[in-house]
């Protein structure tokens, strides 16, 4: 009976590790993981929806400058962008220094202004140069912001990917190995039966992974999110699904591999009983 | 064959067991998560579905006044065109959205979201860029012209009675009262400036 009892403590305590150890695994695979979030941005076409946005927002404030939208043909390419914004991922996987170049556009623009000017015999006094200064300005904060989205925010995430990560590096072994201890210990207080509790734990923590993807798709709309512009919604869209997908999957092998373990164990224990 | 069968009822009563007494695991853990963190996953879900548009649903407005009380009854989403602005003097037609972001002001009249609404009686922010093909004209309007917002829940008439040139810093131009029923309409100036207008060219018309 007592022995029954530590059985079924252990096993409770084997489902919390399980989840533990799954959820540490499909995080630092995925969100934690510079590769996937550049596959992610590649596959949900972020730096072309970037450099439309970026473009669209030059418009917008150029048409108030009094300037045609021609002057803007060429000022960013979306190869700059793809650069950009690769420059600060990297930044926030690695902490290596980000290099956004907006002194190019503003070269290129000024040229481009002086070259209107000049063809138009047009004077410009100390208010009108003012004003282009900060028109020139205002495209590139706008090509910043528009990589950057906040940078004060970028800095917080940066401090705590690199912390997590730091973290991670040192106890991410941990988990597996209590895990690991537990299934020997489970085998070791009640041998014959060691597969039963197995099955009943990976059932378990299988069930618990099925009732997170069913709670997600009953009560968030997480397909239907919209944060900052419809580039970076997608990204975020796709992270979460994708992390709910794995999630789903590995709670599905998980209640299989417990089905198995289940029949395998009541198998033998048939034949031991024959015996 | 009969002990084939019992073997395999075995098997599965066995299994069947495992599985109920996988499930009880299941509810007690989920138990005590929802014991302790209840309030955290709601709020994580709200936070979720509160950062959600679902754009499939979006209709055009139904925007009615309620004449009665001079307020609208429903009114129009930001970025939805619900009138025409029409100054017949200088050729202008333009559509009119409520709302004032650049986005919305590459298209036609932008309606601040901070005045009210033409029959509320109250100000009327509206704004245009000054480009030809939007405001350029505005500076050339005279006092005692008629300006026309055609709404889709009525016509509103209104009679320039000054203009006035002020620094873009100068926002109590343009104040929010409900006094009386006065339309603000703004550009930027000069309208021949390049780069950043740092002047606002405004009128003030009062309703019919």
């Amino acid at each position: 009976m007592v022995k029954k009892i530590v059985s079924y403590i252990v096993t409770f305590i084997l489902i919390i590790l399980l989840v533990a150890s799954t959820a540490i695994t499909i995080l630092s695979q995925t969100i934690l993981k510079e590769k996937f979030v550049l596959s992610l941005l590649d596959k949900n076409n972020y730096y072309t929806e970037t450099y439309n946005e970026i473009f669209e927002s030059f418009k917008n404030n150029t048409v108030q400058s009094g300037l045609e939208e021609t002057i803007l043909d060429g000022i960013i390419t979306e190869e700059q962008v793809k650069t950009d914004i690769q420059s600060l991922i990297k930044y926030i996987y690695t902490g290596k220094e980000m290099s956004i170049d907006t002194e190019g556009i503003k070269t290129k623009l000024q040229g481009k202004i002086e070259e209107i000017i000049n063809e138009n015999n047009k004077r410009v006094n100390t208010e009108e140069q003012q004003a282009i200064n900060i028109y020139i300005e205002t495209i590139a904060n706008i090509y910043r912001d528009g990589i950057v989205y906040a940078e004060k925010y970028i800095q917080t995430i940066q401090n705590v990917f690199a912390k997590v990560q730091t973290i991670l590096a040192k106890v991410q072994i941990i988990p597996y190995l209590v895990t690991l201890g537990i299934i020997v210990i489970l085998i070791f207080i009640n041998r014959k039966e060691s597969l039963k509790y197995l099955s009943i734990a990976c059932i378990s923590t299988g069930t618990l992974f099925i009732i997170l993807k069913i709670v997600e798709s009953s009560t968030m709309q997480v397909h239907n999110i919209l944060l900052l512009n419809k580039a970076f919604s997608n990204v975020i869209i796709n992270a979460i699904q994708s992390i709910i997908t794995s999630l789903l999957i590995t709670g599905i092998v998980f209640c299989i591999l417990g089905l198995l373990f289940s029949i395998i164990g009541n198998i033998k224990t048939g034949k031991r009983t024959k015996e | 064959m009969r002990k084939a069968l019992n073997k395999k009822n075995t098997i599965l009563k066995a299994t069947i067991k495992n599985i109920i007494v996988a499930f009880v695991y299941v509810v007690i853990i989920v138990a005590i998560i929802t014991l302790l963190f209840s309030s955290k996953i709601s709020m994580a879900i709200s936070l979720i579905n509160t950062i959600s548009v679902d754009t499939s649903k979006k209709v055009l407005s139904d925007v009615k006044i309620d004449l009665e009380h001079n307020k609208l009854e429903s009114y129009p989403s930001i970025g939805e065109r619900y009138a025409t602005l029409i100054i017949e003097d200088l050729n202008v037609k333009l559509p009119l959205y409520f709302g004032d972001s650049l986005s919305i002001l590459r298209y036609g009249v932008g309606q601040s979201s901070k005045g009210y609404f033409p029959g509320e009686g109250g100000s009327i922010i509206c704004m245009a860029h000054n480009t030809s093909g939007f405001l350029r004209k505005l500076p050339e309007i005279k006092v005692g012209t008629k300006i026309k917002i055609e709404t889709v829940y009525g016509d509103y008439t209104y009679t320039v009675d000054e203009t006035k040139i002020v620094h873009q810093t100068e926002t109590d131009a343009v104040p929010v009262q409900k006094e009386k029923e006065i339309l603000m309409l703004y550009t930027c100036y000069p309208v021949n400036s390049i780069g950043h207008a740092t002047h606002r060219f405004i009128t003030y018309s009062s309703l019919d």
